[in-house]
């Protein structure tokens, strides 16, 4: 969920003159649904027990459970992408080299990464963690303008660069502040004198606040100038991605953020897979959101749990084999991900903005 | 054109279509021989792989070279796991590679500053190295410091 694009002479008309409206958006599903599970309104409410006083209670329910929770949510999610890609209407002819051609060139590159595990492994690894938080920032930035736009809220090109930023923000603090990847990844292979870890933690520090500000006052900025407000679900997406990304890393916490990340990848891969069912008269729609998230479990449990035993089975080593596995899986699920989700000329446009 | 066959700029050219078989084919093998290698080992299937397991069985059946190596694997992907470092430190120092050991409780300590029990280690393996250093000089007669 990272390059939605709306054709800009195709934007819903905007509401006339009188009091601005704070609005949930034009859901989905449901209103509270779109808003707590796509929205991220449930991390919210989650990360505010968490940091309450809940963390040891939460922690106790969620340890002993992880595994099942990793392959329901996390696996189902990587491999979600994939199989949008299988299933998505005239996917395989407009992404021909992308179903067809690269799934070998993923399986090349997987193998010669686990055979060598200290180079090759090492650098993809690092790239992955570098990614991730951009592909956690491109899919709050989607979702936001993609509600935005169904809600009938179409933004300036000035209001979408200040929604990019505020989703991108909680990326550049952890490119610029992580350990082990990002700016300290690219300095240690470069100049490693050029790293100054206090700088990086200082810069890091002065963005943390960035999307709260940015969008508080976009927000603040249409309803006043005028009159129409962005959705709460659009607000909500690009809060929570901030939430997840750093405060959450900040307690040491992020493997929440990947399970919430996942739910709302999960619910918004379901929802158009069904629409494009539906558009072709075929079944009910629990039918196909029970035979698709199965699918995506399955797979899941595939690429996590038996491809890695696989490559153990050859000779290699379980460490390199399940570690580089993961990361392969993410970079693959990221650029397919970059691809599946471009509205214009798509079906996926008139799911969007189907009845607006 | 018969009804069920597709115009031919609809079809995917052949090298695609035999890259993908192959790409399918790989996947599968290589699923279907994780099922039976863990049918024949565990009798069950997994359901979160542990990718420190093949290090911790080799610790129990006194392969320590293999199981260093398997931690050396894991450490460089996952440079940021404490816990694992400390395993392999403790690994290290027991095998006698002390320098490594030091290396990676030096790592230990870089990722979390004021950790008592690294520092403590980290104290007696210097000891042990220097008292290895000393004892070097005075077999060979010569100083390393």
């Amino acid at each position: 969920m990272s390059a939605i694009a709306v054709a800009p002479s195709q934007v819903a008309p905007e509401p006339g003159p009188g009091p601005a409206i704070v609005r949930v958006g034009r859901a989905f599903v449901h209103p509270a649904f779109d808003l707590l599970v796509i929205g991220g309104g449930l991390s919210l409410l989650f990360t505010a027990a968490l940091v309450w006083k809940f963390r040891p209670a939460i922690d106790n329910v969620f340890t002993p459970s992880i595994a099942w929770v990793a392959l329901v949510a996390n696996q189902a999610h990587f491999a979600a992408s994939t199989v949008r890609l299988y299933t998505k209407p005239g996917a395989r002819r407009e992404l021909r080299f992308l179903s067809l051609g690269f799934p070998l060139v993923t399986l090349a590159v997987l193998s010669y990464a686990v055979a060598r595990p200290e180079g090759l492994g090492a650098t993809l690894t690092a790239l992955y963690l570098t990614w991730s938080p951009y592909h956690y920032a491109a899919q709050a930035y989607g979702l936001a303008l993609m509600y935005s736009y169904r809600s009938g809220c179409a933004l300036s090109l000035r209001e979408k660069q200040v929604v990019r930023a505020a989703c991108l923000a909680p990326f550049v603090v952890q490119f610029i502040a992580g350990r082990g990847f990002g700016l300290a990844w690219i300095l240690a292979h470069t100049s490693p004198a050029l790293d100054v870890p206090w700088l990086r933690a200082q810069a890091a520090l002065w963005l943390t606040w960035v999307p709260v500000v940015l969008m508080v006052g976009l927000f603040a900025h249409m309803a006043i100038k005028r009159r129409v407000t962005l959705p709460l679900v659009s607000l909500c997406t690009v809060l929570s991605n901030a939430v997840w990304l750093l405060w959450l890393t900040s307690i040491d916490a992020f493997v929440y953020a990947t399970v919430f990340h996942s739910i709302q990848y999960l619910a918004i891969v379901t929802i158009f897979h069904v629409k494009n069912q539906q558009q072709a008269g075929r079944g009910g729609w629990a039918f196909h959101a029970a035979g698709f998230y199965l699918r995506c479990v399955a797979l899941g449990y595939l690429l996590f749990q038996l491809v890695p035993l696989g490559y153990f089975l050859f000779g290699f080593g379980l460490a390199e084999s399940v570690l580089v596995v993961i990361t392969i899986i993410n970079l693959h699920h990221f650029i397919v991900d970059a691809y599946i989700w471009r509205l214009r000329q798509d079906s996926n446009y008139k799911l969007v903005t189907a009845a607006v | 054109m018969p009804a069920g066959r597709e115009s031919a700029p609809d079809r995917e050219p052949l090298f695609l279509r035999i890259a993908f078989g192959l790409a399918v084919a790989l996947l599968f093998w290589s699923a279907l021989g994780g099922i039976v290698y863990f049918f024949s080992v565990t009798r069950r299937l997994p359901l979160q792989l542990d990718p420190l397991f093949e290090a911790r069985m080799r610790v129990r059946k006194g392969d320590t070279a293999g199981a260093l190596r398997q931690y050396r694997v894991y450490t460089d992907l996952r440079p940021l796991d404490v816990a694992a470092l400390r395993e392999m430190g403790e690994l290290a120092a027991s095998t006698g590679h002390v320098g490594e050991a030091i290396r990676t409780y030096e790592r230990v300590l870089q990722l979390n500053g004021g950790d008592e029990r690294a520092e403590a280690r980290l104290l007696e393996l210097h000891k042990i190295q220097e008292r290895g250093a000393d004892e070097a000089a005075a077999r060979y007669g010569v100083s390393f410091r």
